[in-house]
């Protein structure tokens, strides 16, 4: 266990640069999801902390010890790959007793067994330990590489997209699986992805990270409702936060705060009204809406709006509906895409 | 159209790209019939290896004839002719390949050089081979993964060491050799192979090492593992098919190789190339001999390539990789 501080880190690979004067500090225990696009410096981040790259500038702390520079092998963390997740001429066995068997930690080959048999247990692969790693599908790869990870109760976990290669049903068997190992065993986390419904229920804290900087960090809860740029609230929810004008707000745009370019608001904040001889509000056109999402999507002009509507009968595309935006609701950004506080 | 719908074929017709049945055949004869034809000199001399010398020059050919072993026992010993009293004085033929030499007329009078210099190309083409792949493998891992200054024009020096017939820098490298006393010995043949060989296996090497994802051995270095013990453990099992393949390529130039061997060594060193064609019998060449000696010279290559066939077949497959 573990609590980890980047002070100042800066990574460049050639003219870009990957991680630009990250300052983050990760606290012992914690589920901690680095949330961003691919090119954020996300990956980069996670194996500046196992050690597999060394910063330009800045240093790293684990537990307040300055590991900068310090070998993969000497800082006792574990990694979970996207993929290339196993040793391919290793067996399930040997794969997870792999980390037991390095230099540094050699344990006997009967304690080492019983490890391996406590974890294949706990993630279900007893039946497969002695196949050859090839030979599994790619759930069962990702639950080994996790095991193999698991194995050694190391100081610090890092996983770097570990379910983005597999089907939306394992995936979301693993990830409640995952949850529950890490409540359990009570290691921090550090965990990467780009698959916001995973890092909203994942973890204990998030960072969203953009182009090497980070966004914001919060508890999940705090960053889906008070987002502090346009950036970060396009990131989270799904369908995405609607970002519009002042003028939608109509008679209440009088009540916006001064500076403001952008309003944003949920989708499911958003009312609709059917009524079609009144509707309240602005005048939308439908484009679509299901019954099975309860999304619908309508137009105005250039503007586009997602709200989620709970209705027994469709709304036709091409309907004109009332749409209002509660001024509550409603989230404002200035000019340069920064949250206005209210 | 025509009316009523005519039923659907139920045999699968093949697709645009598949070849057609008929295709497959004549494809499947005519490697057949290549194969046969590059087999016919092999075939000649594992043949002429098992005739008499007599049988074995007889005009007009024989492709058949009575099978025998006087050509492996004239290729291992030396014989003296005797003269029928002489004969008669020896002692009786101690053993089955004495008594192939009597038949001759002859008396055996030693062991020929043959198995020294076969243990001489054996020790020569292993070891070159094994230092080609062992310092290829470093250098092409060294290559694959680290920032090398200049790594491209290195490459592009490696590769141009092979633009030259190597025989074109015979008369300086007999020189050097004879003034640093390397002639005639092992460790000069085995370096200079090794010389040459080290720009294939340098090449052939990194595109294999290219191949193998670097998550690999990141893995084995969190999991506690250093660079070096990470490359013996992962990269090196990972790269079987390549080593398989580059070590049948050294060992096979550096086996064959014949025109080095006969200029740097004579006495001490000499493999068994520069040695086949000197097997003299009576009156000419001894071809059933010679062509025993060939027979069992094309030996290890074969075995090394059977014994491996495994890792070449197995291919460059890698796959625990889901993408």
């Amino acid at each position: 266990m573990a609590s980890l501080t980047f002070a100042a880190v800066t990574k460049s690979f050639g003219p870009v640069r990957a991680v630009d004067g990250l300052d983050l500090s990760i606290r012992d225990g914690e589920f901690f999801v680095i949330l961003g696009p691919s090119g954020a410096g996300k990956t980069t981040s996670l194996r500046l902390l196992a050690g597999l790259e060394t910063p330009d500038h800045g240093k790293i702390f684990m537990d307040g010890r300055d590991v900068t520079g310090l070998h993969p092998a000497a800082r006792d963390v574990a990694f979970v790959f996207q993929q290339y997740s196993l040793y391919p001429h290793l067996s399930v066995r040997d794969n997870i007793a792999f980390p037991l068997r390095a230099p540094g930690r050699r344990l006997p080959e009967t304690e080492i067994a019983v490890k391996v048999a406590e974890v294949a247990a706990l993630l279900h692969i007893e039946s497969k330990l002695d196949s050859k790693a090839t030979t599994l599908s790619g759930g069962e790869m990702q639950r080994v590489a996790i095991g193999r990870a698991l194995v050694r109760q190391p100081q610090l976990f890092l996983m770097d997209e570990p379910l983005s290669s597999l089907d939306a049903k394992l995936r979301e068997e693993l990830r409640v699986e995952l949850k529950r190992l890490q409540r359990r065993l009570g290691t921090t986390l550090v965990y990467v992805t780009h698959d916001q419904v995973e890092a909203l229920t994942l973890a204990d804290r998030i960072a969203v990270m953009e182009a090497g900087r980070i966004g914001q960090i919060g508890t999940p809860e705090h960053i889906y409702d008070r987002p502090e740029t346009l950036a970060v609230a396009r990131r989270l929810g799904s369908p995405p936060m609607n970002i519009l004008t002042p003028a939608v707000l109509g008679p209440d745009s009088s009540h916006v705060p001064a500076a403001t370019a952008h309003v944003a608001i949920r989708p499911e904040d958003v009312r609709v009204s059917v009524d079609a001889l009144t509707p309240a509000g602005q005048v939308f056109r439908a484009i679509e809406h299901s019954l099975v999402t309860r999304i619908l999507v309508a137009e105005q002009g250039d503007l586009e709006v997602r709200a989620l509507v709970r209705a027994d009968q469709p709304i036709l595309p091409g309907q004109d509906i009332g749409i209002t935006f509660p001024l509550a609701h409603c989230q404002f950004f200035d000019r340069s895409g920064n949250r206005i506080s209210a | 159209m025509s009316w009523p719908l005519k039923p659907m074929p139920l045999t699968p017709v093949p697709g645009p790209l598949e070849p057609r049945p008929w295709t497959r055949r004549i494809a499947g004869m005519l490697v057949i019939a290549y194969a046969l034809i590059s087999l016919i000199p092999l075939a000649w001399i594992v043949l002429t290896s098992f005739r008499t010398p007599e049988d074995a020059i007889s005009y007009p050919p024989k492709v058949l004839a009575e099978p025998s072993l006087v050509g492996y026992v004239n290729l291992f010993t030396t014989r003296t002719r005797v003269t029928p009293e002489q004969m008669a004085a020896a002692p009786p033929a101690q053993s089955w390949y004495e008594s192939l030499i009597r038949d001759q007329g002859m008396l055996m009078a030693g062991p020929s050089r043959f198995f020294d210099r076969y243990v001489n190309s054996l020790i020569v083409g292993f070891g070159s081979t094994f230092l080609a792949i062992v310092l290829g493998t470093m250098t092409a891992y060294a290559l694959s993964r680290f920032k090398v200054p200049g790594k491209n024009d290195l490459l592009f020096f490696i590769l141009s060491t092979r633009m030259m017939p190597p025989i074109a820098i015979a008369i300086p490298v007999f020189l050097m050799y004879r003034e640093v006393g390397l002639n005639d010995t092992y460790l000069g043949l085995t370096l200079l192979y090794t010389v040459v060989n080290l720009s294939l296996s340098v090449w052939l090497l990194k595109g294999f090492m290219d191949e193998i994802p670097r998550e690999y051995e990141e893995a084995a270095m969190v999991d506690g593992y250093s660079r070096f013990q990470a490359f013996i453990k992962i990269v090196l099992p990972q790269a079987a098919t390549g080593i398989a393949t580059t070590s049948i390529f050294c060992l096979i130039f550096a086996w064959n190789e014949y025109a080095f061997a006969l200029l740097l060594t004579s006495g001490n060193a000499q493999t068994a190339p520069p040695f086949i064609p000197t097997i003299i019998g009576e009156g000419g060449l001894d071809w059933a001999a010679m062509a025993a000696g060939t027979t069992l010279f094309l030996l290890p290559v074969l075995v090394f390539t059977v014994l491996l066939r495994k890792h070449l077949l197995r291919g460059i497959t890698f796959g625990a990789i889901r993408k």
